[in-house]
């Protein structure tokens, strides 16, 4: 049997059925003849009669209309051929046969409709389970889809199974239809703008753009009324009533998943908005403080140098223009961490991943920040046959965001480390000082926005590690914090490698 | 910027122009005939990388480009098209004094013959006998690696971008494989430098490019 239904497959296959029915049929009351004929020396002419009716009976139980009807009146051709005298021809003599005849066609033709109504019910029984079954399933896969998107595609997929339909879904953008589901290719061109505004206006009849010609169109609102999205089914084949009245309860259970998607999306902005604004107010504040500091020191030590009544010596002078270039780089360094963190805010934070030598990266990184280390020792240890799939200017804010981290939580003239090998399926990046550590109850709280350790007197946004935090998390990597002995704090981050080969090909 | 600019130059001997606008910079470098052109890629009127078009498109005069933190991506295409250098904003006084030294070094001596050798205490390249000694020993580089060493060299001070090496080294059908030049970088720099993560001449702009600097034996 072929995959593929077309109309003159179904009319073989049901002439090929019928022609075994009635083979069946022939061959049922041929060897019933038999057997009467063996054995009618010792039955009566009425319980041969009842033996081709409960023959008949029994195939109009499981056979369709024709070759039932053909038993019933092929039985009444061999009983009267073989059992009413004269014997071996169709002619009667004694007229009392006529009704036998008359009662075995009869029966023959009643059991043969009877069954056949029967038959129907049980198929459209059994196809309304298979309906309710469908729209079951629908509304449970449409229970668990979250975006309009995942809707739409369950949508699409569970009314191919209904009837030979395809659905599209559309939004009218100013003058024109957007799509914004069109995984069965409907042509735009035959959404007509008119009909989709009409549709969305009149929400409570659907409308059908019917030309009398196949593919057919409907169109259906669904969603709220603010915001109403129109389905545009293309009907492939002619509606039953029973499928018609189907795809209504269809869509109307889509109908109730996008009102829901929306409303939730709509909760999920005012939500998100809320966060934003909260953190909006947190950044400001801590700008203000935070920006101040350094500010401040610049202008207090410029008017110091400015003021002409002091007297101020060469080596003094240099202290205090020094200090003022220190501070100035780290107001510096506090704008980039400003800068990074609005934009990861606004949901911009996506690596523009390249493969890196982890030496190149750091080294460059560190001749940047020069003269804010030039005061601890720098020590290195790094592989160096790792490529590593990073974004550059990202991951140089992560690490000098650590590296400043050590700077400020570590005497001078100590040492800090950084450390650079393969993990496991990662790469290991960690930078240790060997300050002060910090306290373990900090550890949750490191990673969080304006955090900041205990230790007021050092400065800082709190800002530093929440942006890293963010930023090695955006590359699909994690960072963690460790305090180490003697004394120190440990900061790795833990970057994925590609699959593709990361070891450096030697050329040449 | 443009007063701290002008007071800093002036100190240091220069002649400065200061204009506002992209309009009036283009005809003033044809007029005046500048010997290094500062460039803020932040203009009101004209794209900067459209400056250095145009003004590559007429003269050879050294572009260093000024760009703030958020434009990095304008500051290679800038080096791509023919700027020279670049600095990023904010930066300290001796950085650009760095910068201008450089291009005016490299603007003077594209009249004459090619510098053949570089020495410093380490590091001696001699390009009239493909030598290249690191305290004393020679050091073999395969064939890629002189190529990019001798590039850089010869552009010692400034800033080569990945496109411009690849395009010199390898040939313009590879300009988009970036990670070629950092394998053969990072070869290098294993052979030619003490600490290849701290390196004191194969310098790294991240993001940007190589810079190839080498003090002379003072």
């Amino acid at each position: 049997m072929s995959v593929i239904d077309t109309p003159t497959d179904r009319l073989q296959q049901l002439w090929r059925t019928d022609f075994y029915e009635y083979l069946i049929s022939t061959s049922a009351i041929m060897a019933v003849t038999c057997i009467l004929y063996l054995t009618q020396s010792f039955i009566a002419e009425a319980d041969i009669i009842m033996a081709y009716l409960a023959t008949v009976v029994v195939l109009a139980y499981s056979f369709n209309r024709g070759p039932t009807l053909f038993a019933a009146l092929f039985s009444v051709a061999v009983f009267d051929f073989f059992f009413v005298p004269p014997f071996y021809t169709f002619a009667v003599h004694h007229e009392k046969y006529f009704l036998s005849f008359a009662v075995m066609a009869i029966v023959g033709f009643m059991f043969s409709s009877f069954s056949e109504k029967q038959k129907k019910q049980l198929r459209l029984t059994s196809t309304r389970e298979k309906n309710l079954s469908d729209l079951y399933q629908l509304a449970r896969s449409l229970a668990a889809a979250s975006s309009l998107q995942s809707i739409f595609n369950i949508a699409n997929l569970h009314l191919g199974k209904l009837c030979s339909a395809d659905v599209g879904f559309f939004k009218p953008d100013g003058s024109k239809v957007t799509s914004l589901y069109n995984e069965s290719r409907i042509d735009i061109r035959k959404v007509p703008m008119a009909r989709i505004e009409h549709c969305i206006g009149h929400r409570n009849e659907s409308s059908d753009h019917s030309e009398n010609q196949l593919p057919e169109y409907k169109y259906l609102p669904l969603g709220q009324p603010g915001n109403a999205i129109a389905a545009v089914v293309r009907l492939n084949a002619p509606l039953s009533e029973d499928q018609a009245h189907l795809m209504e309860t269809f869509f109307s259970l889509v109908d109730l998943a996008v009102t829901r998607a929306q409303l939730s999306e709509q909760a999920g902005q005012a939500e998100v908005q809320a966060e934003s604004e909260r953190l909006r107010n947190a950044v400001l504040s801590a700008v203000s403080h935070d920006l101040r500091t350094p500010l401040g020191t610049i202008m207090g030590l410029a008017s110091t140098l400015l003021d002409r009544e002091m007297q101020l010596d060469g080596a003094l002078k240099l202290e205090l223009l020094e200090t003022i270039y220190e501070e100035s780089e780290q107001l510096s360094q506090k704008v980039t961490n400003l800068l990074q963190m609005s934009r990861s805010l606004r949901g911009k934070l996506t690596p523009n991943l390249e493969l890196q030598n982890p030496e190149e990266f750091v080294g460059g990184t560190l001749s940047k920040m020069k003269h804010r280390l030039s005061r601890h020792r720098i020590h290195t240890g790094l592989d160096d046959t790792l490529l590593v799939p990073l974004d550059l200017s990202l991951m140089e804010v992560v690490l000098s965001n650590l590296l400043d981290n050590a700077v400020r939580f570590s005497p001078e003239q100590t040492v800090i480390t950084i450390a650079g090998q393969r993990g496991q399926d990662c790469y290991e990046l960690s930078v240790s000082d060997e300050g002060s550590g910090f306290k373990s109850k900090d550890t949750q709280q490191l990673f969080e926005q304006f955090y900041r350790a205990d230790n007021q007197a050092i400065g800082g946004t709190g800002l530093g590690l929440a942006i890293s935090k963010a930023i090695v998390e955006a590359h699909g990597g994690r960072v963690t914090a460790t305090n180490h002995l003697p004394r120190g704090a440990t900061f790795t981050v833990r970057l994925p490698l590609a699959d593709i080969e990361t070891e450096m090909p030697i050329h040449e | 910027m443009q007063r701290f600019l002008q007071v800093l130059l002036k100190g240091h001997g220069y002649q400065v122009c200061s204009i506002g606008s992209a309009a009036e910079g283009l005809t003033l470098t044809a007029e005046k005939r500048p010997a290094v052109i500062l460039l803020d890629l932040g203009l009101p009127d004209l794209d900067g990388l459209d400056v250095v078009k145009c003004i590559r498109e007429w003269s050879s005069v050294p572009i260093i480009v000024i760009s703030a933190r958020e434009l990095e991506n304008d500051k290679v295409k800038a080096l791509d098209n023919g700027a020279d250098d670049y600095l990023t904003k904010p930066f300290g006084s001796s950085e650009l004094l760095a910068r201008i030294r450089v291009a005016l070094r490299h603007a003077s001596s594209q009249s004459q013959p090619q510098q053949q050798v570089f020495e410093s205490e380490e590091l001696s390249i001699d390009f009239t006998q493909r030598l290249v000694r690191r305290c004393g020993e020679q050091v073999h580089l395969t064939p890629t690696e002189y190529r990019i060493l001798h590039l850089l060299a010869t552009h010692s001070g400034k800033v080569m971008t990945y496109r411009q090496i690849l395009k010199e080294v390898w040939g313009p059908s590879c300009i988009e494989q970036n990670h070629y030049v950092r394998v053969h970088m990072a070869q290098l720099r294993h052979k030619l430098e003490d600490n290849p993560a701290q390196p004191k001449y194969l310098l790294t702009e991240n993001g940007v490019g190589y810079r190839f600097q080498i003090e002379p034996v003072k």
